[in-house]
């Protein structure tokens, strides 16, 4: 870019030397008198940064009426003096600027360049007398030339810089340009004739030059707020219906980023979690802001709600957003808003002290509060609806569950007494005891089905479930379990059931719930491992009491560990139910550790086998019965119905 | 006694209930039907195909391979296309008896059956040639 404009500059410099090579009396710079020059450049300097601003169907346009200044030189001083003239005030007013040396370059050709064609088409024309009024075409035209040449410079380097189109920038502000140059010229020729009478008279013009000036100024800075506040409008509009987090906080950098004409922006904002994450929007699409970005846009926060730093006041990680960057506006939402967030835009424009950009960030940080604010509403709702949803599912899922789970049983029921009423005397006696053996069974099997659904519905069901707490001896409760489950069955021999236990603390909990945990893992292992020998180990950690049932039987692989703990779920369902299994047991037993303020879990015994875990509070009173269920988030899912 | 009844009427019954299998041949038997057992649904496809019985009682729900299965792989077979089948289900929803229909069942019970509707339904099988054929 750079070089482009160097080389523009260099061919307005060479414009500048073979137009002056035309003057009559030759580019000779003998003649020109230093002081004239100095004076001629104040002029030039002092009214080319007088800047009006003129409105043309919807665009504003800046302008100045440097042709006067330069009408008023042709007609006084000596060609090669105007270009000087015009070239010192230049200079002096981009050092003034603190112009940059290729900007400085840029600006100095161009006012040679253009002034040496004025100074050109002056000289070529009939004229030198002010009150001569064949002289003013001739002024006319001069400033015409200077304007239109003024005007094809600026729009070329603005090409470059803006990365627009030469043809379009041209026409687009050709009309108030030439505008200006003919109010301009027309003041310059005003002038000069009212000098040519008398000097003093050239005081009446400067009033309603600086009436006008000072008018379209105040305009335009009224254009600008009313401009910015329509952005401002447009761009709440636009992001009031976001929804996602992530997606408004996208939107809201990039809205920032063009409200305050930024080339990058970041909008920082916290999750549920109350943590901050941020979003960087540029011209190479969106990405996630790193922590020290983050950090840094909140201690711009900590410093002022809103601001705009430039030069070496910009944060350097927050600086390199977009590189170069000349300013950073930020603004933060107001204390106590619905969400708190920082949006920081990063300008490659020059910063100003003016506090409008800070302003209008400001008000759309507000705004911007409230959409993520809205976002994160819209996201709860939508989670309890899918919550909910996933509930319902859940409960009819259970409700089928639990309709197969009680047919089952009833139908060996009902079938093997309306065999013995059908078949009546056919039936031999034992066939008949069969049946009943069968029917007596199975209402077993559906009585057990109907305490667990009950317990569960206790546990599950119910506000809070009822613990009744007492001082428990373990190990007399194992032993008793070992005891009372260990002996011979119908369908299976006694089993070794062993206990052993290190140095146990005083346990305080429920004892009917922990004997039912117990029980439930021991019959568990009866049930699965048929032939082996079962082990109850209690220990003691930090707070806690495990129990460890542990079998040598055929184990359960790791795949399928959790789901043994799944309501209905049988792993062999043929070898469950022939034993007369619920499915519910081992959820049930893992909901119990629960509210006893614990857990339960399934590992491979050493040796083969399944190990069951259970470790609860050695006090449960310590923990609050409410607060642990809900960290559960378990859904209630049993229907009283 | 017509000439239908003088053969004896072969039943498979597939369940991966033990104790519904056990009430079924027992009642089934004393009611003179041949009766076959099948634990799952794999076993209950292979006896279908090598014994073939005169009616399938099908359970729905079975590990592996479930009631319908069984039965749309018994109707792509033209060995037991035709064999009249039996769907026993605890599954009561209209979605499920639709699939079971679907499928080609000929008979449609949900759990808990009524024994007395079975034995009519197997009996009456194969009696349609003969209009006056009654039951016992």
């Amino acid at each position: 870019m750079s070089r482009r404009i160097a080389a523009l500059a260099i061919a307005q410099g060479l414009v500048a030397v073979v137009v002056a090579a035309a003057f009559p009396d030759g580019a000779s710079a003998l003649g020109v008198r230093p002081e004239v020059v100095a004076v001629g450049g104040c002029g030039f300097g002092i009214i080319g940064s007088l800047t009006m601003h003129i409105e043309l169907r919807r665009h504003a346009h800046a302008v100045t009426i440097v042709e006067a200044a330069l009408v008023a030189a042709l007609f006084h001083l000596h060609p090669m003096e105007v270009v000087a003239a015009a070239m010192a005030g230049e200079l002096l007013a981009c050092v003034v600027r603190r112009q940059r040396v290729l900007q400085l370059a840029f600006n100095v050709t161009a006012a040679a360049a253009t002034t040496s064609l004025a100074a050109a088409v002056f000289t070529a024309l009939p004229g030198g007398d002010p009150l001569d009024a064949r002289s003013w075409p001739s002024a006319f035209l001069a400033a015409g030339c200077y304007g239109v040449a003024s005007h094809t410079s600026t729009s070329a380097v603005l090409a470059i810089v803006e990365r627009r189109r030469f043809r379009h920038l041209f026409t687009l502000s050709f009309a108030p340009s030439a505008v200006a140059t003919g109010v301009s010229a027309s003041i310059g020729v005003l002038v000069v004739m009212q000098a040519a009478i008398n000097l003093a008279a050239v005081l009446v013009v400067a009033p309603i030059v600086a009436v006008m000036v000072h008018e379209t100024q105040r305009l335009a800075a009224h254009r600008a707020d009313h401009l910015r506040f329509k952005r401002l409008y447009a761009a709440s509009a636009r992001t009031g219906r976001l929804v996602t987090q992530f997606e408004a906080m996208a939107t809201l950098a990039d809205e920032a980023r063009s409200l305050v004409t930024g080339a990058a922006a970041v909008c920082c904002a916290t999750d549920r979690t109350g943590r901050w994450h941020g979003i960087v929007v540029g011209d190479e699409g969106n990405r996630l802001a790193s922590d020290q970005e983050v950090e840094a846009a909140l201690r711009l926060r900590d410093a002022a709600p809103s601001g705009e730093l430039t030069g070496d006041g910009v944060p350097r990680l927050l600086s390199r957003l977009a590189a170069p960057v000349e300013s950073l506006v930020f603004a933060a939402s107001a204390e106590g808003a619905a969400a708190p967030l920082v949006i920081a835009v990063a300008r490659q424009l020059p910063g100003s002290r003016d506090e409008a950009r800070a302003e209008v960030l400001t008000a759309f940080a507000g705004h911007a509060a409230l959409t993520l604010a809205n976002a994160a509403l819209y996201a709860d709702v939508e989670d309890a609806l899918a919550h909910e949803v996933d509930l319902n599912r859940q409960k009819d899922d259970f409700v089928a569950a639990v309709s197969h789970e009680l047919r089952t049983p009833l139908t060996s029921m009902i079938g093997s007494v309306a065999s013995i009423r059908r078949l009546g005397e056919k039936l031999t006696p034992d066939k008949q005891s069969m049946l009943i053996e069968v029917a007596l069974r199975q209402g077993a099997r559906l009585k057990q089905l109907i305490e667990d659904l009950l317990l569960l519905s206790s546990i599950e069901g119910a506000p809070k479930v009822s613990r009744d707490i007492d001082e428990v001896d373990l190990a007399a409760m194992a032993t008793d379990v070992a005891s009372e489950l260990g002996g011979p069955r119908p369908d299976a021999p006694a089993v070794a059931i062993t206990f052993h236990a290190g140095e146990l603390p005083p346990v305080r909990t429920d004892e009917g719930k922990l004997r039912q945990i117990v029980t439930n893992l021991v019959e568990n292992a009866r049930k699965y491992a048929p032939d082996s020998d079962i082990e109850i180990v209690a220990g003691a950690a930090a707070g806690v009491v495990t129990v460890d049932v542990i079998d040598h039987g055929e184990g359960i692989s790791p795949a399928d560990r959790d789901r043994v703990f799944e309501r209905f779920t049988q792993l062999d369902q043929s070898a469950t139910r022939a034993k007369g299994g619920t499915g519910l047991g081992l959820y049930l037993c893992r909901r119990l550790a629960g509210v006893l303020g614990g857990s339960l879990e399934l590992s491979e015994a050493p040796g083969g086998g399944c190990r069951f875990t259970l470790t609860i509070l050695a006090d449960v009173t310590t923990i609050d019965l409410q607060a642990s269920e809900a960290d559960r988030s378990e859904p209630c899912t049993l229907v009283h119905a | 006694m017509t000439m239908i009844d003088s053969a004896v009427k072969r039943v498979l019954v597939v369940d991966d209930e033990p104790d519904i299998r056990a009430f079924l041949e027992l009642t089934l038997e004393a009611s003179d039907f041949e009766v076959t057992l099948a634990e799952d649904g794999i076993q209950g496809r292979a006896l279908a195909r090598s014994v073939r019985p005169d009616a399938v009682i099908l359970d729905v729900m079975m590990p592996g391979a479930d009631g319908i299965s069984v039965l749309r792989s018994l109707r792509d077979d033209p060995a037991t296309a035709d064999i009249p089948v039996v769907l026993l289900t605890a599954k009561t929803s209209d979605q499920d008896t639709w699939a079971g229909w679907e499928a080609g069942a000929n008979y449609y019970m949900t759990k808990p059956f009524d024994i007395d509707h079975l034995i009519a339904f197997l009996e009456s099988i194969g009696n349609t040639d003969d209009p006056d054929a009654e039951g016992p």
